[in-house]
């Protein structure tokens, strides 16, 4: 059971779902660009604009940058787990990389309402050890 | 690839673009009101040529030409513009970039395709992420929204998929690809002072997120990705140039810019 921070489950998608896309990728900076690219053919699916589509590739490699860079989480594990929800017409997306168990964003700054401010929801963790961000991104408007 | 010399973003971000497209209209109009042998249809005709040959290079430098081979694109390019000003229809409903940008484009797939050259970088993706542009001007315009990757598909008759790998194509091939190596060898710790010195980092604004949204919708892609590395990713102006490829001159003008636009926009 993981112990999520703040008072509510927020970028979790609910539990009744398609099963996910999973993607590992070693945790450097150059791998990036297979989470990015998995992140598009998704987001297409689900129908975002083109725009919206920029925001969240924008998101999700900053969400990257954030377990990788040195001065945030700086993961210590070999890999970055990526996984990718669809549900309710948003997808979700968590990625995951072993961290000291003291590892903290800088949340709540200008930066992170920055990123958060380009998705729809925003989310991290650190459960002993284990590093998590997670956002969700939806049609503005739903057409079809 | 040589450097574009025309970017069309750049009309995008000053503002005047729907005065220069009803210019263009307008000039389209009047052409179409002169008879084909009149001196006044030749010398508008002239103009209008004369004004979008920028335009036509910056299309066709966005193909790979073979070395000594970029002026002879060139040559196709405006010969694709020309054809262009004699077709285009100003009521069609669809503006002259919109119209000469796929005319480029397919002038100079046949150039490639007739000639013997080995053209080394795969050129599908470039051209798709070429025409792309043209495209998802146009449905916006069309839509009065951002066009989705379905809409962009249907309307450059190819599959969704192909659509999101000519972004990831264009991505790569763009001077703002963050994928390129962050040096955290010897750069990734900055000096304190260097941090603290910038000018910026007296940015305090506090804006929750969702007053943020608004306001960053406004933004190009590259404004949010600058605004990202100096404030979430706490890039220097230094590093965020090295990244981008452009001096910590321009990322100190462009942050500025851009700072202050959303300080404006907070009123």
């Amino acid at each position: 059971m993981r112990s999520e921070q703040g008072a509510h489950d927020g970028a979790l998608p609910p539990a009744d779902t398609e099963p996910p896309v999973l993607l590992t990728v070693p945790a450097a900076r150059e791998y990036v660009v297979l989470v990015r690219s998995a992140v598009g053919h998704l987001g297409a699916r689900l129908g975002l604009t083109m725009e919206e589509l920029g925001d969240l590739r924008l998101a999700v490699d900053e969400a990257c940058a954030l377990l990788l860079l040195p001065d945030e989480i700086a993961a210590t594990g070999s890999v970055l787990e990526c996984r990718f929800t669809e549900s309710g017409g948003a997808l979700w997306i968590a990625v995951a990389a072993e961290a000291s168990p003291t590892s903290v964003p800088q949340v709540g700054g200008f930066g992170w309402n920055l990123l958060a401010s380009l998705v729809d929801d925003l989310q991290w963790s650190n459960d002993d050890g284990r590093a998590e961000v997670r956002l969700m991104k939806q049609p503005a408007v739903r057409r079809l | 690839m040589s450097a574009p010399e025309h970017d069309p973003d750049a009309e995008t971000r000053s503002g005047g673009r729907d005065e220069q497209r009803a210019r263009v209209v307008e000039q389209f109009r009047e052409l179409r009101r002169h008879d084909p042998e009149s001196p006044q249809w030749r010398s508008l005709r002239d103009e209008l040529v004369a004004d979008h040959m920028a335009y036509a290079r910056y299309v066709a430098s966005r193909f790979s030409a073979p070395p000594g081979a970029a002026e002879d694109l060139n040559q196709v390019a405006y010969l694709a513009l020309v054809k262009s000003v004699d077709n285009f229809d100003p009521e069609y409903g669809v503006t002259f970039i919109g119209y000469v940008t796929p005319m480029v484009t397919g002038e100079i797939k046949r150039y490639f395709r007739d000639s013997t050259w080995d053209v080394h970088v795969p050129r599908r993706m470039q051209e798709l992420s070429l025409e792309l542009r043209g495209a998802t001007e146009l449905l916006a315009q069309r839509l009065d929204r951002s066009p989705t990757v379905a809409e962009l598909a249907e309307e450059l008759g190819t599959r969704p998929e192909e659509i999101v790998e000519a972004i990831d194509a264009s991505n790569a091939y763009s001077a703002t690809s963050l994928d390129r190596p962050v040096d955290a060898g010897d750069s990734g710790s900055a000096p304190l002072g260097e941090l603290l010195g910038d000018e910026d980092s007296a940015f305090d604004m506090v804006v929750d997120r969702e007053a943020l949204k608004p306001l960053l919708a406004r933004l190009s892609a590259r404004d949010k990705q600058i605004l990202l590395m100096r404030f979430f990713r706490n890039m220097t102006q230094s590093q965020i140039g090295e990244e981008l490829g452009v001096s910590q001159m321009q990322v100190s003008r462009l942050l500025n810019r851009i700072l202050g636009e959303l300080r404006d926009a907070l009123g």
